[in-house]
């Protein structure tokens, strides 16, 4: 039997793991943007 | 000669020589159009010849066309001349472009260039046909929705509240679809005329007009109704064989102004198709191609069939269902017209249309027809219950069983236009299973006591045919209503006095005489079977789940077990009535529910006082457990031949609960009753002895009718009632009050679909979350963002709040409810934001209680507040086995990432969404981790797809 509590924490398990993607992401982006702002300087 | 200006578009040309000797002054006018031959073009010079013989020279950059190309031109009298425009033909103009030199040939080139583009751009729009495809079902979707809304508007007064109401279905829960289902089916109750509106009761149709205009809110003014009246002028009176034929032959839909048109356009006695009269004898010849072909096409044999089939034989139309179907209501349509419902009918549709500024030309006669006898239906049940009024009840079961036929096309129609095309080719075929059904049903009242002997007997299966076909036997054998179960007044034959020779027989018994019972004593009597407690309880449980099945399989119930490929007519009934069952949970309609419901509200309007309410409580509880533990206290009650009230029950929940008569073992292994152990005997071995398995199932039942009338009114009566506690729980049952509870709930609830954006209707249906209300109001934009918005306005100002949506997460891992989550965030908020916790906690709320359905929630992701939303997509509650969830969580990189699930006893199936190929790809990057976090919070992946929309 499952119980609802089983829910939330499935829920809670998939949130973190966009909010996981998300920062990764997040962090690729800004890297690349640095990247592509220390081009434009040389 | 001076040559006379010609100012062609604009520049000055030259004006040659005349032909005949004609001038323009003699031959052009102001205002009018002259067509021109190019007829040479000459180192850039064009000539043009007129159609009257004028022939003048124009630089050629100043004429759009070439070498024989036949122009216009409009012609305007100036004080210099003649101006003449060339008039565009735009297909000639962008087929043909004219030579152009200089400037003209760069436009060309840009020209040219913007066509590239455009093609580019169609081979593209060809390259995602299915783009395009998925956009064109969205918009034909939408503006479907549009249109309910639209009908929604204009069927929303009064009487349509009231007609949900008595639905009996929990308006809470209704669908925007079954909003839109029910209101096709509302009874139209007249409003009270105004005064002023009696001006226009001299007219013909004049109270009919009237009262459409005002069910539609609009005003009854004279434009108004002449416009109405001009409609209905244009209604044909006959309908010619010609006419019909060529309307039999096209498959546009019989609209007014179509039907008008042909009946005007149409050759009056001539035959447009190719017509050969059949002789009889030759038709005779046919008669058994066309009875197969019928079988195969599932066309009922009837005289009226036959002859459709000759006409469009004779015609050499293809005999087809829709054919004969179009052919018999075109036939009929003059009669339908003189119908005493019909005008009502029309001008309420009329109405409808002005409403939504639809022409009253596309108004669907067939659907109005169907309004009109759907109409007269409801009279005719109207009528059937005040059975004081001596009606030939014969004649009225008749009718009423062709237009519950009807009614039940017209479900299948519907039912039909919410599915998609694949389905829509089958539904021809279960259509006429559909009607079979009801027309079945409508034969089985009144039963006959022989039918529950041969269910009894395992004569005959119970389902609907073998019930149909007891009854047919008897009517064959003429003792049809000598045994029909219900008295007939004709004979003397009441029930007072059917009671009064049972009522003591069962009373020396011991068993109550209650209507039920002395019922079922009625039938075992007349087939000669002893009355015994045994053979009462297995009467009553047939003789209740007949009852059951006719009144509570609705076409609409009946439609959709019919699309699912589900036979009603040879169901076990007990089948039957548990598909009925659970899709009345799936609407809303669940038993217990409701009591609560109604016990909250009479709470709140302070209606009640504690002991009432305790009692009342009590009884919710006890039904409950009635209803969960398989009628266990009914059980116990057919056992110890107690008869089955609510004070009696009172007492066997008691005994339960206390054990002091009753002794429950419990298998502590398992957890659920194993065995009830009474000092009498051991009643498990009784319930498996056949007698209370009976008495179990008839409990179900008698809970249900019970939860049906169960009504603030009714239960206040129980209790105002000297003995209310001891009057039988079948005749509270029986009696069948049907007050509306609340239409201004209604009515509100109509106003929320009509408001809604379709769009998010749209978006809900194609995801297949139920159109609720709650559930339109939380995907609706800027509705339940509000709170978060207002979260990242004031989180600069106040450190503390960081701390609130940042453990929401936490909190939700460890099994809080989002509502809690919810008290907590306004606990913390103070005042300030007291207005957008609020609503979200009553969207939260709305989507039901305790959240088991679907709830909003802000949590703070990387920093960010984001808003959280997830959705039951199958109406199951969160703990039911197989349930679906949808959520969707907006982010600052990814967008917005949306994820289905699955959920059975293995673990979790999910799908995750993303909006883009990229970020699906993203994601799918951190698969690994996905599985390590959902191990880390307890939970088992199954597997994992990733998609983008």
């Amino acid at each position: 039997m499952n119980k609802q509590s089983d829910f939330f924490a499935a829920v809670a398990a998939l949130t973190q793991f966009i909010e996981l993607a998300d920062k990764n992401v997040a962090k690729k982006i800004s890297a690349s943007q640095q990247n592509a702002a220390d081009n434009e300087e040389e | 000669m001076n040559p006379f200006n010609i100012f062609i578009n604009r520049d000055v040309s030259v004006f040659t020589a005349v032909h005949n000797q004609k001038r323009p002054e003699t031959v052009w006018r102001d205002g009018q159009t002259v067509s021109a031959v190019l007829e040479s073009v000459n180192n850039g010079t064009a000539s043009l010849r007129t159609e009257d013989d004028v022939l003048f020279t124009a630089d050629a950059s100043a004429i759009r066309g070439q070498v024989g190309d036949n122009l216009t031109f409009s012609v305007k009298r100036t004080q210099q001349g003649y101006e003449l425009t060339q008039v565009t033909d735009r297909k000639q103009n962008t087929e043909t472009p004219a030579p152009r030199r200089g400037r003209a040939t760069t436009m060309d080139a840009i020209k040219d260039f913007t066509q590239t583009i455009e093609s580019i751009k169609e081979n593209n729009e060809l390259r995602s046909e299915f783009q395009q495809e998925q956009n064109l079902k969205v918009a034909r979707a939408i503006a479907a929705i549009r249109r309910s809304q639209g009908f929604m508007a204009a069927t929303g007064g009064k009487s349509a509240a009231a007609a949900i109401v008595e639905s009996g279905l929990d308006i809470s829960k209704v669908s925007f679809a079954a909003m839109d289902r029910i209101l096709h089916h509302v009874d139209r109750r007249p409003t009270q005329p105004m005064p002023e509106d009696e001006r226009f009761f001299s007219r013909k149709n004049g109270e009919a007009m009237v009262s459409g205009l005002r069910n539609h809110g609009l005003p009854v003014s004279e434009r108004n109704v002449s416009h109405m009246e001009r409609a209905w002028e244009r209604l044909p009176a006959k309908m010619p064989d010609p006419v019909i034929t060529h309307l039999a032959a096209d498959e546009t839909e019989l609209t007014l102004d179509h039907i008008y048109k042909c009946n005007y356009s149409a050759p009056e006695n001539k035959e447009p198709q190719p017509y050969r009269e059949v002789t009889a004898d030759e038709w005779n010849k046919h008669q058994i191609a066309i009875e197969k072909l019928f079988i195969h096409e599932e066309i009922p044999s009837t005289q009226k069939t036959f002859n459709a089939a000759r006409f469009l034989f004779e015609r050499d139309l293809p005999i087809t269902r829709e054919n004969i179907e179009r052919f018999i209501f075109l036939r009929e349509l003059p009669v339908s017209i003189s119908g005493e419902n019909f005008p009502e009918a029309f001008f309420d549709r009329a109405a409808a249309f002005i409403v939504q500024d639809k022409p009253l030309g596309t108004l669907s006669l067939p659907e109005i027809v169907r309004l009109a006898e759907t109409q007269l239906k409801i009279a005719v049940q109207a009528a059937a219950r005040h059975q004081s009024i001596g009606i030939d009840t014969d004649v009225m079961r008749n009718n009423l069983r062709q237009l519950t036929q009807r009614e039940a096309e017209l479900y299948l129609k519907m039912a039909g236009t919410q599915t998609t095309g694949t389905e829509t080719a089958n539904l021809t075929l279960p259509a006429s299973r559909l009607v079979s059904v009801f027309s079945v049903l409508s034969n089985l009242q009144p039963l006959t006591a022989n039918v529950h002997a041969n269910i009894l007997h395992d004569r005959t299966p119970f389902t609907i045919e073998g019930v149909h076909e007891s009854v047919l036997t008897a009517r064959a054998h003429s003792d049809y209503e000598q045994n029909a179960t219900v008295p007939l007044a004709r004979y003397g034959d009441s029930f007072a006095q059917v009671k009064t020779l049972f009522a003591p027989l069962l009373d020396g018994m011991g068993i109550t005489p209650t209507s039920e019972n002395v019922k079922a004593a009625f039938i075992l009597s007349k087939n000669k079977m002893d009355v015994t407690v045994e053979n009462l309880h297995a009467v009553k449980e047939i003789d209740a789940k007949i009852t059951a099945i006719t009144h509570k399989l609705h076409p609409l119930i009946a439609a959709k077990m019919i699309t699912e490929g589900l036979n009603p007519l040879n169901m076990h009934a007990d089948q039957l009535l548990a598909y009925v069952r659970q899709f009345n949970y799936d609407m809303g309609e669940s038993g217990t529910e409701k009591i609560a419901r109604y016990i909250h509200e009479m709470d709140e309007n302070q209606q009640i006082d504690g002991d009432t309410r305790k009692g009342m409580i009590a009884i919710y509880r006890m039904l409950h457990v009635i209803q969960k533990d398989g009628a266990a206290s009914l059980g116990l009650a057919a056992q110890l031949n107690t008869p089955i009230t609510l004070g009696g029950l009172y007492d066997l929940a008691l005994n339960r609960s206390t054990r002091k008569h009753v002794d429950i073992t419990v298998d502590d292994a398992l957890g659920e009753l194993e065995r009830i152990v009474r000092p009498e005997g051991n009643i498990r071995a009784a319930i498996e002895n056949g007698a209370q398995r009976h008495a179990l199932s008839h409990a179900d039942i008698i809970a249900d009718a019970f939860t049906d009338i169960a009504q603030p009114t009714a239960l206040e009566k129980l209790f105002q009632a000297a003995n209310g506690m001891e009057q039988a729980l079948e005749d509270l049952a029986a009696e069948k009050p049907h007050t509306p509870t609340n239409p201004a709930t209604a009515t509100e609830q109509i106003q929320s679909f009509v408001s809604a954006n379709p769009e998010v209707i749209h978006k809900l249906q194609s995801r297949g979350i139920s159109t609720r209300p709650g559930h339109i109001k939380a995907l609706s934009e800027g509705d339940d963002s509000a709170l978060v918005n207002h979260l990242n306005d004031i989180e600069d100002k106040t450190d503390w709040l960081d701390a609130v949506p940042a453990s929401n997460l936490l909190s939700l891992r460890m099994g809080q409810s989002p509502g809690h989550i919810l008290a907590q965030i306004r606990a913390a908020l103070g005042d300030e934001a007291i207005g957008p916790v609020q609503s979200l906690i009553a969207i939260t709320h709305g989507l039901n209680g305790d959240a088991q359905e679907g709830f909003s929630l802000p949590v703070r992701i990387n920093g960010r507040i984001s808003h959280l939303r997830m959705y039951v997509l199958n109406d199951r509650m969160l703990t039911a086995d197989g349930a679906r969830i949808f959520m969707s969580l907006d982010t600052a990189s990814l967008g917005k990432v949306s994820v289905y699930f699955t959920w059975n006893k293995n673990g979790l199936d999910a799908t995750v969404s993303a909006q883009s190929n990229a970020v699906s790809e993203a994601l799918e990057s951190y698969e690994d981790e996905l599985h390590a976090l959902a191990e880390e919070n307890g939970i088992h992946i199954n597997g994992v797809k990733f998609i983008h929309e």
